[in-house]
């Protein structure tokens, strides 16, 4: 498997996969008008890696805004590392806000609460 | 000349701090973000509040420009393209103002969709978002259907809005949400 990595623009986030190290991360505004043509990419390539995960795989979101159209993308994206989880691999998700933002906390709690999934609110 | 002066006045009575008339792009939409996240940055604007801001005016304009691809005006009728965007800043709120013209048909869906929303207390909305969410489909208007909750949620208060009757085939659309500046 390769490595997944797209540059960060206006509207969408850097996204960095690495299957060796098992590590997903993806940092900054996720806003685009259509996220599901975005996220496509990632999807196929979570769609690789959830057949052959490491035994312990970081997930990182380190979002400073996203959209309702990016939100069903990253409900998506957590399903399925699910996925991964329910295969007796580790998953740890670390879901990042600003101190004092508390609509992404909130966010990160909505996404727990629907997901069963070790997610961890941290702030930055 | 129009009288630049008169219309000047208006908005700065009104307490309007950024104004725009015209076709909501992408491209534009970026720009007014960024404008608008730069001056309530300088202004030292409390973190949250600048987010919520940002947040809620994001999810207007994806709104009406989801509308206009999904329900394209035809192009002989280019006048009802315009859409309006107005945000006041008074002592104790922000309000984000859209205004945008839509076919007469909508309005009685849109309505109840609104309604419902102003109806539900925080809790509620907070389940009906993850409800919403978790569906597979999306909604007709190419959206996840999710924009006035998530609206609703952040401003914490109603949403207000007028339909103006235009002629037999459209209407004028406006919206508005409050962002309170102080904390409860």
């Amino acid at each position: 498997m390769e490595i997944l990595r797209i540059d960060k623009t206006d509207r969408t986030p850097s996204i960095y996969c690495n299957p060796d190290e098992g590590s997903i991360e993806m940092s900054g505004r996720s806003i685009p008008e259509n996220a599901i043509s975005f996220y496509k990419q990632l999807f196929d390539w979570l769609d690789q890696y959830v057949q052959q995960p490491q035994g312990e795989t970081q997930v990182v979101f380190n979002l400073e805004y996203f959209n309702t159209s990016s939100s069903k993308c990253i409900l998506d994206i957590l399903r399925k590392l699910e996925k991964i989880a329910e295969s007796n691999a580790k998953v740890g998700v670390k879901w990042y806000f600003d101190d004092g933002d508390e609509d992404m906390e909130e966010s990160g709690n909505d996404f727990k609460s629907l997901i069963n999934l070790d997610i961890e609110l941290v702030v930055k | 000349m129009l009288n630049v002066y008169e219309y000047f006045k208006k908005m700065q009575d009104d307490q309007v701090i950024l104004y725009f008339k015209g076709e909501i792009t992408n491209n534009l939409l970026t720009s007014i973000l960024q404008l608008l996240d730069d001056r309530l940055e300088r202004k030292n604007e409390d973190l949250k509040v600048r987010k919520k801001v940002f947040s809620v005016l994001l999810e207007c304009l994806q709104n009406i420009y989801n509308y206009q691809q999904y329900q394209p005006i035809p192009e002989e009728e280019a006048y009802y393209h315009a859409a309006t965007l107005m945000i006041r800043r008074t002592g104790d709120a922000y309000y984000i103002i859209t205004g945008n013209y839509m076919f007469r048909d909508r309005v009685t869906k849109l309505e109840a969709k609104i309604n419902k929303v102003n109806l539900m207390p925080p809790e509620e909305l907070k389940e009906f978002y993850k409800q919403i969410i978790s569906l597979q489909q999306q909604t007709d208007t190419g959206g996840a259907g999710l924009g006035l909750i998530d609206m609703a949620r952040k401003s914490g208060e109603k949403i207000t809005y007028s339909f103006d009757d235009v002629n037999d085939k459209y209407c004028f659309y406006s919206l508005q949400v409050k962002v309170p500046v102080k904390s409860n």
